[in-house]
């Protein structure tokens, strides 16, 4: 079965040497064929070596759904916590020791729609923290339903006719409090690279939007192919935009 | 001038051939089979596969001729 096997394999020497901040026994990871959470992974291992952070001074905190798997495959200390509540655990952690590099990875669902109270809150209290929010615009997990950033006339598992509603605007929540607020996807990559890693060196709470494909769940009933159709439908419907102070809902771009 | 080239390494136990990789990669270097990600010898060394890939299955390395005047 395996005659064609790559021809040259065995001669590599390069080490990814970033991947040494993940648990490599662990992968293959448990999500779907396609899915972007593991480009976010490795942007959070590419920012995090480009600042040298340490293993034993960083903690990840996830809450639930198909991104809260990942902080378990950080080799770091990891906190897998409740659903929603990421944001007050991570604080919590953060005012107990504040030596301590707090980052949490989580969706869009976990954090702006059962833990939108939390989000409020942390952004009023300004705690030193920082956000990475794998928005993939639906409960991924749970089969499909909508979430708070699905756009108006999305179709999902909930909303076959379209959504009727507007999304959510993170944006003017932490805009309001001066905390950082960035916009990005996993297709522009270095944009995405740039934003974690300002937003890992941001004194305050500090919140990356990623906006992530979930081909199974969610791309399939919007009509497209493969996840490699839906990154272009990111490469063709978001521009940057490095000038003006507020983002449009098809632009990405840096809040400070 | 002559053309980079790459050396590719795809960790079949980490691959979920999803696809990314096919459609990204400029000169079509990859090909699925029998649900098998394989690679046929062209790569160019742009890197697009090993950023993208969901799964960390791919390196890529450049390959030195003689030419390393630069480093």
């Amino acid at each position: 079965m395996d005659k064609i096997e790559t021809v040259q394999e065995g001669n590599v020497t390069k080490v990814l040497t970033h991947l040494n901040y993940l648990k490599q026994e662990r992968l293959p990871t448990q999500w779907c064929p396609g899915c972007g959470n593991g480009i976010v992974l490795k942007l959070v291992c590419q920012a995090m070596e480009k600042l040298d952070f340490s293993q034993k001074n960083t903690v990840m905190v996830s809450g639930i759904g198909c991104s809260g798997r990942s902080a378990g495959y950080f080799d770091l200390d990891s906190i897998h916590s409740v659903h929603g509540r990421a944001i007050p655990v991570a604080e919590g952690i953060k005012n107990a020791n504040p030596a301590l590099n707090v980052i949490i990875i989580s969706g869009d669902g976990d954090l702006l729609g059962i833990g939108g109270n939390h989000l409020l809150h942390a952004s009023r209290r300004n705690t030193n923290i920082s956000i990475v929010c794998i928005a993939n615009s639906i409960y991924g997990m749970t089969g499909g339903q909508t979430s708070p950033t699905t756009e108006q006339g999305s179709k999902t598992l909930t909303t076959p006719q379209g959504n009727a509603d507007t999304p959510i605007d993170v944006q003017a929540i932490l805009k309001a409090h001066n905390s950082y607020y960035a916009r990005t996807t996993v297709f522009h990559f270095n944009h995405a690279e740039k934003c974690i890693t300002e937003s890992l060196q941001h004194e305050g709470l500090s919140f990356v939007e990623i906006k992530t494909q979930c081909i199974t769940n969610d791309g399939r009933r919007r009509g497209f192919k493969n996840a490699y159709e839906m990154m272009m439908s990111y490469k063709e419907n978001y521009k940057i935009n490095s000038k003006t102070d507020t983002l449009e809902h098809n632009e990405i771009g840096i809040i400070k | 001038m002559a053309k980079k080239q790459g050396i590719v390494s795809i960790d079949h136990k980490r691959c979920k051939v999803c696809g990314i990789c096919v459609n990204m990669c400029p000169v079509k270097n990859y090909t699925i089979k029998n649900h098998k990600l394989h690679e046929l010898g062209q790569c160019i060394a742009c890197l697009q596969c090993e950023r993208y890939c969901p799964d960390m299955a791919l390196v890529i390395d450049i390959k030195n001729d003689k030419d390393t005047s630069t480093g």
